[in-house]
């Protein structure tokens, strides 16, 4: 009994046409359907540079990408100020359709929502000063971190002793912290890194029309999403001097 | 006993034994492939991480197959006089095991991930600059994974046949139903797709009980097989025509009052015991039991290793029972 080839490959590409008009994924809960000319809720927790809750208007880099994605749904955008933990389970209860805040790939969140590809991924780097020269490695080095941040942690994986400080400016040495953290203290950014987080958006788990929507958000809008994060830095160091 | 060494298939069938070894071969680097590309795109499905366990299981018949081809044509040495042939059977038993446990827990886990109610989340990848769904690549790669095991499926099977090699046989077999597993999976993808969350579960759960029932039904087989049940035919339907027409044979035979004969299934080959009651007054008994010991290996090559022994009463243990049964 031998396989009619052919036959199946005629199938096959027919029924891959039959789908592809399909208009494939779709949410079982609808959610991209509902937000279109919509109310369109978003849970927000503060993390700079991502979300900044300081003014009365949301800023962040983060904050840009939803008003440009609400934009595109001609969507109005009903901001919900909270922590993360009661967010998260607002998004898992269906009464938020995003969540953002710096949300990183490997939240413990995500067994329970649903998480974007990442749009971004950010490193935190070994720093030194100007002029000095650019270590290999910080075994058995001092470094210095920002008092009550994991960051003494990851220094430590890698082999470094961690002093935490208030500031990073204070300290004498090579200094750990996220790139744009060094490059605004005016620290040289070595090619050490000490720890990666992937920046994604959380959603309602399963919702694949949403989740493909706003990825392919991100991805066509990669430029502008970097230059927002220069923008928004700049104005950080605007703020402080 | 057989005075020979190694064990050689016939000349005719040593071709089909080639061929069946080239084409695990193959199915081995196919598989892995198959195991990779899986990996690669499965995500959160619990069907795609199904049929990928069923996959990778997958790989255990053929390598038990390559290695037991060297061993079991061992020849016979002192610590192992009867040879090597049950290695066959062991390597089975090893295969239908892995096979069952795989399937008992696939379905113990996808009925947790049923009643969980979990909405699988699907992303999109980046290719040539296109956001595409993930799901789309999954049926890609389930479609890649089906359609050499079934053409490897039907190549093998009339093989396994030929040489009696329980192994391959259900090696092939698994090959070639490879499109239920494919299908289902697709059409799981398929319905969360269209927004059916639980279609990926059901699917997931359709193949792990197909796993249970194939791990289960191998597993009586390879049990059986080692209780040194009389010989079935190597798709397990019905016993052996052999072992019927070796009984007429010794019947037969005109120095032979009676004749019990019992076999069992070593490997690939079968080994038993004749008890006979010579005719009263046969002379040069021993020559007659070597001709006929001759003629019976003659009969089929899967009889390999036979005792004959003389006795005045057929013994208790080989009566209408065992009879019956042929």
């Amino acid at each position: 009994m031998k396989f009619n080839q052919e036959i199946l490959i005629i199938y096959l590409v027919f029924l891959a046409i039959l789908l592809m008009r399909c208009n494939i994924p779709r949410d079982p809960d609808h959610t991209l359907q509902k937000v279109k000319g919509d109310k369109l809720m978003v849970g927000i927790t503060e993390n700079r540079p991502w979300t900044d809750l300081s003014s009365a208007e949301p800023k962040g880099v983060e904050v840009n990408m939803v008003e440009a994605i609400a934009q595109m749904l001609n969507a109005e955008i009903e901001w919900k100020e909270g922590s993360e933990t009661e967010l998260m389970e607002a998004l898992k209860a269906k009464e938020l359709h995003l969540v953002i805040g710096g949300i990183t790939k490997k939240t413990p969140w995500s067994k329970h929502i649903g998480l974007t590809n990442p749009y971004k991924t950010t490193i935190v780097y070994i720093g030194v000063p100007q002029g000095a020269t650019m270590p290999d490695n910080i075994n058995n080095m001092e470094v210095g971190v920002t008092l009550g941040t994991a960051t003494a942690e990851y220094v430590r994986k890698k082999g470094g002793k961690p002093v935490k400080v208030i500031e990073l400016e204070e300290f004498n040495g090579p200094v750990a912290g996220y790139e744009w953290e060094l490059k605004r203290l005016g620290f040289q950014i070595t090619a050490i890194k000490l720890h990666e987080s992937k920046r994604v958006f959380a959603v309602t788990r399963g919702e694949n029309a949403w989740v493909m929507f706003l990825e392919k958000y991100m991805e066509d809008h990669k430029n502008e999403i970097d230059q927002w994060l220069i923008d928004t830095l700049e104005h950080e160091e605007n703020r402080k001097v | 006993m057989r005075k020979t060494g190694k064990f050689e298939l016939p000349d005719e069938l040593q071709s089909d034994h080639q061929k069946a070894k080239k084409l695990e071969y193959w199915t081995i680097a196919f598989l892995i492939s198959v195991v990779i590309l899986m990996y690669l795109v499965m995500g959160s499905s619990q069907a795609m991480k199904t049929a990928w366990l069923e996959d990778m299981l997958g790989l255990i018949p053929p390598i038990v197959f390559l290695i037991a081809s060297k061993i079991a044509v061992k020849a016979p040495n002192k610590g192992f006089p009867y040879g090597y042939h049950r290695v066959n059977s062991i390597a089975f038993l090893v295969g239908s095991v892995a096979l069952f446990a795989m399937g008992c827990f696939l379905v113990f886990d996808g009925l947790l991930a049923l009643l969980k109610a979990e909405h699988p989340t699907i992303h999109t990848v980046i290719i040539f600059g296109k956001n595409i769904w993930m799901g789309w690549l999954m049926i890609l790669v389930l479609i890649y994974s089906a359609i050499p095991a079934i053409i490897l499926g039907y190549k093998k099977l009339p093989l396994a046949k030929s040489i009696h090699n329980k192994v391959l046989f259900t090696d092939a077999k698994a090959n070639k139903a490879d499109y239920l597993t494919a299908g289902a999976a697709c059409l799981g993808i398929i319905g969360i797709g269209f927004g059916f969350w639980w279609a990926d579960a059901v699917a997931a759960l359709i193949i792990s009980v197909d796993i249970l029932h194939d791990g289960f039904t191998q597993l009586k087989s390879a049990i059986t097989d080692l209780m040194n049940r009389t010989p079935k035919t190597v798709d397990e339907k019905k016993y052996d025509p052999i072992v019927k027409k070796l009984q007429e044979m010794f019947n037969e035979l005109p120095w032979i009052e009676s004749a019990e004969v019992r076999l069992r299934e070593e490997g690939q080959v079968y080994f038993g015991d004749v008890a006979v009651v010579p005719k009263k007054g046969t002379n040069n008994l021993t020559e007659k039991i070597d001709e006929a010991k001759q003629k019976a290996y003659e009969l089929h090559w899967k009889i390999f290793d036979l005792m004959i022994t003389p006795t005045k009463d057929i013994p208790e243990e080989l009566t209408e029972e065992l009879r019956s049964n042929n």
